[in-house]
């Protein structure tokens, strides 16, 4: 069965399987537990899995705190908090977003005061993926007023099991409640879960960013749902003819094989261009773009051939709806879900528009 | 037949006046996951107001609108998402009855569909068909007193409340296409219920040798014409309904952009943002001229009727998916929620995008008469 709809001990599972091989911080270094896989080995085992099919492997923890800790933490920090991330025993969410900070990220209010020895926190964070099934989260908060937006903001580790923390769910288009909003009303954080020096979060904050947009371009995933479509067409029919017999179809099929290629040429260029240790540097907002792009053009794709079988989709989980679904998606299980969600990759880890102003602005130099 | 411009303009006002004042988006949605997917109440309003008849001739107890009026009210479901059945019972439903249902039930059916007593869906397509509208594997024979039919429809929109099933099917005898009226409850008829994208019914049915009467085929010369100019009414149905979606989403996403600040300013002042908002507006300008047009030579009865629609579908579900898709992108992370109207507007563009052809049908469809 394919697609199936996860949940957190799924990923569990399959992350511990991974750490169990040693394979789940693979591109950490060695003596932080990894394997201090390459760029190249890591973009391998990336493509490799997400080809297969497998569970995603949820950064939070793994792509983002880690590496954060690891290379700004103190030596308490990284024994206290690494171990729980690669065994994946530790659930990691992103508090970054807000209501007024978007894609002006810089623009966050959620602040902390220090009081004694410990940081008081107020504010709301918004699109916090997973943040019910999480232990802890990773926070961008303000802790003073500088003269650029940039100034003043703290990198913070935040219990989630804190009092004062209240998570309410937000559903989104695709029917699944994996978004959260998270409310701090005067939440205590110890001094000690400061990362690095008050007010240099942002610094913190954008090495992650560019952890985050490496991996972007998922060509993997891109891959697999090609061939995903591949499948489809070949047991969809019109006129009782598969779909993959059409030439219109076969030309369709053909331009998405030709973009996929292009992605994949211009992700290896980078890739044998970038230096071990090195941050990739603004072109990797091409291959974000290229990236999510390619993706919904492929979902929509998918959504297409199967339209004309009236497109059913479970309105979800709630077992009522489930039940008057007698033939819910039982022939194309989460094809409308993944093309519905896809939508946010051209929004989510800095919108296309971002993407652009940045390639504008340090890539071309306008 | 037409509406005066006096009636069309109380009948635009009542359409306002109803989806601003009485179709707020709780009761909608209350509606839509209700196990039935719609509002029997809100059903009988509709037909209080006349909408149920508005497609039907005067001489048949209907309002005897023009096709243009039909699409008035059809803009208006996609205004406001209106989830209750008007395009399956109302239009085509109506049509096909009014064109060519026996004389015997005609009066009594169209009498039901206005009074908002009986509900109507085309159970025409089959899933190894697609959009081909040639394709019927479903049979009938002739037997003591009736027809024996079998096979399997998918999929039939508002199949699973629907009262009356039109259903199409080859004859076994002597090859010809016929149509007939069959009740949901007829014994052999099962109705497998599901929901599409956009939250509204549908069925896969199947027809185990069902007994029909014979006086519940339809009496039409030309069966597959009949049928034709039925899936082209309800194609530009659902065109004037995403041009209602389409300029619902375009509003709301130019006022977000304008009330959203990002960088010290409103989204709205960056460049790339009009002019993206900019080619919003001209790709629904395009296709509600285009659905318009069709619209119009369908009420004149002109030469070129299947060409202009096609073109209408062609453009409009391309411009819905501009515009659906760039609402969410403009309204960032909010329009990924299900609580804004916004993916609403998106998922039921999807949904029209897929009934009565695609644009593949369509296009192929336009190259077939270069």
């Amino acid at each position: 069965m394919r697609n199936l709809e996860l949940d957190k001990a799924d990923y569990v599972c399959w992350q511990k399987l991974l750490h169990d091989h040693g394979w789940a911080v693979g591109h950490w270094p060695i003596e932080h537990g990894g394997r201090g896989w390459s760029v190249a080995e890591r973009y391998i085992f990336d493509e490799e899995t997400a080809l297969a099919g497998a569970p995603w492997l949820t950064p939070f923890g793994i792509v983002y705190a880690g590496p954060v800790i690891y290379s700004f933490g103190t030596e308490d920090q990284k024994a206290r908090y690494l171990p729980g991330i690669r065994s994946s025993d530790t659930w990691w969410c992103q508090g970054y977003s807000e209501p007024g900070a978007g894609s002006d990220l810089a623009s966050l209010s959620t602040r902390a005061e220090r009081h004694n020895n410990e940081y008081v926190v107020n504010g709301q964070k918004i699109w916090t993926t997973m943040a019910h099934f999480a232990d802890m989260m990773f926070a961008l908060v303000r802790t003073a007023t500088g003269t650029r937006p940039q100034e003043g903001i703290s990198f913070l580790l935040i219990d989630m099991k804190s009092p004062g923390i209240t998570i309410k769910p937000i559903v989104s288009i695709e029917m699944r409640r994996h978004l959260n909003e998270v409310f701090f009303e005067d939440v205590h954080v110890p001094l000690h879960n400061l990362i690095g020096a008050e007010g240099q979060g942002w610094k913190y904050a954008k090495f992650l960013l560019n952890n985050e947009r490496l991996l972007s371009a998922d060509v993997g995933r891109a891959k697999r749902r090609l061939n995903q479509l591949k499948r489809l067409t070949s047991q969809i029919l019109e006129r009782g003819i598969p779909l993959a017999q059409d030439t219109m179809w076969q030309r369709k099929i053909a331009e998405l094989d030709v973009r996929m290629m292009g992605l994949e040429a211009v992700c290896l260029e980078m890739l044998a261009a970038t230096q071990p240790d090195k941050e990739p540097g603004p072109s990797v907002s091409i291959l974000k773009i290229m990236g999510s792009e390619l993706g919904q053009a492929i979902t929509c794709a998918s959504v297409e051939a199967i339209s004309r079988d009236g497109l059913c989709f479970a309105p979800g989980t709630d077992p009522a709806a489930v039940a008057c679904n007698e033939f819910y998606e039982s022939e194309h299980p989460g094809i409308i879900r993944d093309q519905l969600l896809e939508r946010s990759s051209s929004i989510y880890g800095g919108a296309n528009e971002i993407q652009r102003d940045i390639i504008a602005r340090t890539v071309l130099g306008l | 037949m037409a509406l005066t411009d006096d009636e069309r303009n109380l009948l635009k006002d009542a359409l306002q006046r109803f989806t601003i004042e009485a179709y707020d988006d709780k009761s909608r949605r209350t509606a839509m996951e209700s196990a039935l997917g719609f509002s029997r109440e809100r059903w009988r309003s509709f037909a209080d107001f006349g909408w149920l008849a508005i497609y039907i001739s005067t001489d048949l107890g209907g309002i005897g609108g023009s096709f243009r009026d039909a699409c008035l009210v059809m803009e208006y479901v996609g205004r406001s998402l209106i989830v209750e059945p008007l395009l399956e019972s109302a239009i085509v439903g109506a049509w096909l009855i009014e064109q060519g249902s026996p004389c015997q039930w005609r009066k009594r059916w169209l009498e039901g569909i206005a009074r908002g007593e009986l509900l109507v869906a085309l159970a025409h397509f089959e899933s190894r068909g697609g959009f081909d509208r040639e394709w019927v594997t479903t049979t009938f024979r002739k037997a003591a007193d009736g027809f024996v039919l079998s096979g399997t429809k998918s999929p039939v929109h508002q199949g699973p409340s629907a009262d009356l099933l039109i259903v199409s099917a080859m004859s076994q005898d002597d090859g010809g296409l016929a149509l007939f009226g069959i009740d949901r409850e007829t014994h052999g008829v099962h109705v497998h219920s599901a929901r599409a994208v956009d939250g509204t019914p549908l069925a896969k049915i199947t027809f185990d040798n069902v007994l029909v009467d014979e006086s519940r085929r339809f009496e039409s010369d030309n069966v597959s014409t009949l049928l034709d100019t039925a899936l082209d009414r309800g194609a530009l149905a659902t065109c004037a309904k995403s041009v209602g979606a389409m300029s619902v989403a375009l509003s709301a996403t130019a006022s977000y952009t304008k009330a959203r600040c990002q960088f010290g300013r409103p989204l709205a002042a960056m460049q790339s943002v009009r002019h993206r908002l900019v080619d919003m507006h001209i790709a629904l300008a395009e296709a509600a001229a285009l659905t318009s047009a069709a619209t119009e030579i369908m009420d004149d009865h002109d030469a070129g009727l299947s060409r202009a629609i096609s073109a209408a579908k062609v453009r409009v579900i391309s411009a819905g998916r501009f515009i659906g898709e760039q609402s969410i992108q403009l309204h960032g992370g909010m329009g990924m929620t299900d609580d804004l109207f916004i993916g609403h507007l998106y998922k039921s563009l999807l949904a029209c995008a897929g009934q009565y052809g695609d644009s593949d049908w369509h296009l192929s469809r336009l190259a077939k008469q270069q």
